[in-house]
């Protein structure tokens, strides 16, 4: 429940990257448009204007078929600094309102009002001005949610998309939550909701009601936790992280100073595999890839690659990791030490499956599988061939030698 | 710009002799001098009895012609409802406001549920039905219970092309959450006031005993200000009528609008 003492805001741009394109160019509203990660036949749709919704097009569709549906449908690049300047322009407004932001840089910001009422008056009202001036400084209209918790607040944009405002009062939140879709709780992607549609469940509250047994049984392990957010119960905080500030350092002292490259390879790999599994734990990717490394005579290089899509699997974050390190190692001298930085860390979201191409989903797949395995038996129960295969070649990698940096 | 017209729900008060009329003034004579300060009023006698094409043909004339009105649906449309006869009622009331309706008056029909009208299946359906009886007639739709906010309720009205009611009333449990969603081409603002003390278990003038206060009001600067990008008219009613308190929070209201330019107010 809401705990009667707080006071979240939450603002939810629908369609983000869509909303910045249409305010940066003006031809674009009222029309039906979208925004893909590229072009041609694999290409998914990102994100779309709300024309484009109205005209049966949705984030995830196929390109192709998305054309198909509207003629000469503009479909426009991802604009990452267009983004981050947005974001940025969103966060003065909201650091004037809130001693405490949380912005996750797709369209997502939470305000800590806890305790403003004050200075600005009641949290609704507070919400309202904030929503005033987004409109009139950066011509964004977001839906706005002022709950006791981020996860009420969270349905509570869904419910009344793409804009506008509400409150839930505190002690209100099993009256507003028993009859909205199970499809609007956070966490109930398409497989959880055709297990739900099997039994029957079509509405919060019904799962709000389950009992302990009732939920694991049908649910899982995680059947508890779940029917938990459907009674709207959430304790965690408004996190003050803004861009950049985020990010997971790993460091390996190599046994044995090295120049050959395959146990290169296999302490990278290593390195994004102890750093892979604690950012996925936290639910984070990363959007860029940093190393520092440090030559058996002291002395130290840098190399960082920045990246236009979130960098999440172990595969993903070593690959990036052996072409940084190409980069930066010019030396022909052994490398003593390795530290990786997984930086700009971003929430993953809720399904980021939605938008990923088949090969994704499958990596991504595997990659939860492996997880599993190493968050109940232990990180060294299971590795990649790299690193077993570098970790026989010498003594230079002698596992596990990781440390957080 | 938004039209931006202020109002209260009703002007037939006896209680308002002295704060709003001149003592002395004939019954005939309210709707005149409510005309003299605001340009809509929303008619909360055609809920409790039936209008008449007749009676309400009159009432454009007593009103003068920059008076609008919006208009209760009457309580056997909302309120006391007759499976069985509930059709023939709306086709009495669709009738009747027609005189209004072809005057180019008509701002709005408000079908107000009571709070035992509960989000079920049954109800959703005679929503549906009743409202689809108004075709061609701006509608706004008020409920008094939260289990009704939800996305599918929101979304069928965004399809419909009625207007969710606005509320500012008090902060109590089961009560509609504060909510401003624009989901017609106007918006429909009503102020109950904010009297939590009386307003379970008291008669219907001391459930709306409050009377605003300039901060409060304020607040609802930046709300207008956000719903009018979205509706072409915002239509704000004030149903606190205990002794005239809509009518001076009214007139407050109008002053901070017109302080702030916004718009085009009328009361």
């Amino acid at each position: 429940m809401g705990n009667i003492n707080r006071a979240v805001c939450h603002l939810n741009i629908i369609g983000f990257r869509a909303a910045v394109a249409a305010q940066k160019d003006t031809a674009l509203r009222g029309r039906p448009f979208v925004v893909a990660g590229a072009t041609g036949g694999r290409a998914l749709v990102l994100d779309l204007s709300p024309e484009a919704l109205r005209e049966g097009i949705s984030p995830g569709m196929a390109l192709a078929a998305a054309e198909r549906l509207v003629r000469d449908l503009p479909v426009l690049a991802p604009d990452p600094a267009s983004y981050a300047a947005m974001n940025r322009e969103m966060e003065k407004i909201a650091s004037v309102y809130a001693p405490i932001y949380e912005n996750d840089q797709f369209g997502n910001l939470y305000l800590d009002l806890t305790g403003t009422a004050r200075l600005f008056g009641p949290a609704a009202d507070c919400a309202s001005r904030i929503l005033r001036e987004m409109l009139e400084r950066v011509g964004i209209r977001p839906a706005a949610a002022v709950a006791g918790n981020k996860l009420v607040g969270k349905i509570a944009t869904r419910t009344i998309r793409p804009m506008g405002l509400i409150q839930i009062q505190a002690g209100g939140e099993p009256d507003f939550l028993v009859h909205q879709d199970l499809c609007l709780l956070p966490g109930m992607g398409p497989s959880l909701l055709r297990t739900a549609a099997v039994t029957g469940l079509r509405e919060i509250g019904e799962l709000a009601c389950l009992s302990d047994g009732e939920a694991i049984a049908l649910f899982g392990k995680h059947g508890r936790r779940l029917r938990d957010t459907a009674r709207g119960i959430d304790d965690s905080p408004v996190v003050a992280a803004f861009l950049g500030e985020r990010r997971i350092e790993k460091h390996l002292e190599l046994a044995e100073d090295t120049l050959d490259f395959d146990v290169i390879r296999g302490a990278l790999m290593f390195l994004a595999e102890t750093g892979g599994i604690e950012m996925r734990g936290q639910k984070w990717g990363a959007g860029a890839v940093a190393l520092g490394i440090v030559y058996a005579d002291g002395v130290r290089v840098e190399g960082q690659e920045k990246l236009r899509r979130l960098c999440v699997t172990d595969r993903d974050i070593a690959g990036v990791a052996e072409r940084v390190y190409l980069k930066a190692v010019v030396r022909r001298l052994r490398v003593r030490s390795i530290t990786l930085t997984l930086g700009d860390l971003r929430p993953l979201g809720w399904s980021p499956d939605l938008f990923e191409i088949a090969e994704d989903t499958k990596q991504r797949k595997l990659q939860e599988a492996a997880d599993k395995v190493r968050n109940k038996y232990g990180l060294a129960m299971l590795t990649t061939g790299a690193v077993l295969a570098a970790s026989r070649r010498g003594p230079a990698l002698a596992l596990p030698g990781v440390s957080n940096a | 710009m938004a039209k931006i017209l202020i109002g209260t729900c009703g002007f037939y008060y006896t209680d308002w002799l002295g704060p709003v009329y001149p003592l002395g003034t004939k019954k005939e004579g309210y709707l005149s001098l409510y005309a003299e300060r605001f340009n809509t009023v929303e008619l909360d006698y055609t809920y409790y009895s039936m209008p008449k094409a007749v009676n309400l043909a009159k009432m454009l004339v007593d009103g003068g012609p920059g008076l609008g009105f919006s208009a209760k649906a009457h309580q056997s449309l909302t309120h006391k409802i007759d499976p069985n006869n509930w059709k023939a009622e709306a086709e009495t009331y669709r009738e009747a406001i027609e005189p209004v309706m072809q005057a180019g008056r008509l701002e709005a029909v408000l079908f107000q549920f009571p709070y035992s009208f509960h989000y079920t299946t049954e109800n959703r359906r005679y929503l549906r039905d009743v409202l689809s009886c108004f075709q061609g007639v701006p509608l706004a739709v008020e409920f008094r219970v939260a289990d009704w906010y939800t996305a599918r309720m929101i979304e069928g009205m965004r399809k419909q092309g009625a207007a969710l009611v606005a509320l500012d009333m008090p902060d109590l449990a089961k009560l509609p959450p504060a909510l401003d969603v624009v989901t017609a081409p106007f918006a429909y603002i009503r102020l109950h006031g904010r009297n939590a003390g009386a307003w379970w278990g008291s008669d219907e003038v001391a459930r709306y005993d409050y009377l605003y206060n300039e901060r409060e009001l304020e607040a609802w600067l930046d709300r207008i200000r956000r719903i009018e990008v979205q509706a072409d008219r915002i239509l704000v009613y004030f149903n606190n009528h205990a002794r005239g308190q809509a009518v001076q929070n009214a007139q407050t209201l109008l002053e901070i609008l017109k302080r702030a330019g916004l718009g085009e107010t009328s009361g």
